[in-house]
């Protein structure tokens, strides 16, 4: 086999099954409130299967509603628009992949990371004064490039499992020795495809090489998404038998001025999140 | 399941001897397993191999399965920071290590 280079497989995006029509639309107004919030209700509603695992977890414990909400009009004036926008996206990203055809691929436990990641860079980011909303996003995106080298390269991820599981070393160091480059560079290039905002694309794509120290004291979307991917393993809530928390960077940590308390606080809020967002996966 | 008990509990997480506070159900509908059995290492790798992620597992009652229970939140946390050196690295490995320990206890007391 030959290992392919990242620009075939930025090439093989394009052939990854779109999303529907309503989610990229939700996702191109990411962090924007000035939306024509009527027509993209009707949107969602539209789709009756994205539509329900919506309202599934809008009746979630989670959200602590009194009463049932029924319709997607319903949700958003009781949870607002902006939190059944982050539902409705993490439904529709997460559905809208095939069955992994890589041996030893799990997607299951792929998305569960994936919502951790995305439940604790949320909490950090009210942490640190940030948009919850686009850090959220950013965590559920943080790996997409991984999914999207099984979609297109099944064979040279498996690969890498197999580099990983001679070495026992992180999978992101078993892609670059593989492959040349990571699954973050290529996740980066699926975002913009998918035009969705610039910041969260950085994110992504840097979430395993956050700003050195010498960039100074502000909190950047990358370092949220870098610590919130050690703590998500660390938390152990995705259920990866071989996980393995990555050496939080001291910059990225640093910069989130975190401490005892506040990292507890952290905890719990992530844990809660997640077990209320699990619902959506199935 | 009583409400002390653990829901959605990752597999690689769930120590030998747990037992069940909910049945396990596969991806075709069928019960693979009642609430009330007690989890050995040959039958969490059968569930794995059938697919399962996660299972409700009742909160230990007795101290020695408390113990137990403690020592084997440890140990897994041992081993997912395997790739850390908790004296160095700046200290936010080992920061992140204790909050989490801390927080498994909590829920073993």
């Amino acid at each position: 086999m030959t290992t392919p280079g990242l620009a075939q497989i930025v090439g093989g995006l394009r052939t990854l099954p779109s999303l529907p029509t309503v989610v990229m639309e939700l996702l191109h107004t990411m962090g924007d409130e000035d939306v024509d919030i009527d027509r993209l209700a009707r949107g969602i509603g539209n789709d009756q299967a994205l539509a329900a695992r919506t309202l599934r977890v809008a009746n979630s414990p989670f959200y602590g509603i009194q009463g049932k909400v029924d319709t997607i009009a319903e949700a958003i004036t009781v949870l607002g628009f902006v939190n059944v926008r982050s539902l409705v996206t993490t439904a529709g990203i997460a559905t809208a992949w095939p069955t992994s055809a890589a041996a030893g691929f799990d997607a299951r436990i792929f998305w569960r990371h994936s919502l951790s990641v995305a439940s604790c860079a949320e909490t950090l980011a009210r942490h640190a004064r940030l948009r919850p909303e686009t850090h959220f996003l950013a965590g559920l995106l943080h790996d997409i490039g991984r999914l999207a080298l099984v979609a297109t390269h099944p064979d040279a991820f498996a690969d890498a499992l197999r580099h990983r599981a001679l070495n026992d070393c992180a999978l992101v160091e078993s892609e670059r020795a593989v492959l040349g480059f990571d699954h973050a560079e290529i996740g980066g290039e699926l975002c913009r495809h998918w035009r969705i905002p610039g910041s969260i694309a950085d994110a992504v794509e840097r979430h395993h090489r956050p700003a050195p120290a010498s960039v100074g004291a502000t909190v950047g979307m990358a370092d949220v998404v870098h610590v919130a991917d050690a703590i998500a393993h660390a938390f152990d809530l995705a259920g990866d038998r071989d996980a393995r928390v990555p050496v939080p960077e001291a910059a990225a940590w640093g910069r989130l001025a975190l401490d005892a308390t506040s990292l507890r606080t952290v905890l719990e809020k992530t844990e809660r999140q997640f077990h209320g967002f699990a619902n959506i996966l199935g | 399941m009583n409400t002390d008990d653990f829901a959605n509990v990752p597999l690689a997480s769930v120590a030998p001897g747990a037992r069940l506070a909910a049945a396990v159900v596969g991806a075709d509908g069928h019960v693979l397993m009642t609430a009330g059995s007690q989890l050995t290492e040959a039958i969490l790798e059968g569930l794995a191999a059938r697919g399962v992620v996660a299972v409700a597992i009742e909160a230990p009652r007795g101290e020695p399965e408390l113990a137990a229970a403690r020592d084997g939140a440890r140990q897994r946390l041992v081993h997912l920071f395997r790739g850390c050196d908790l004296d160095e690295d700046g200290g936010a490995a080992r920061m992140l290590f204790d909050a989490v320990l801390e927080r498994r206890l909590e829920d073993l007391r």
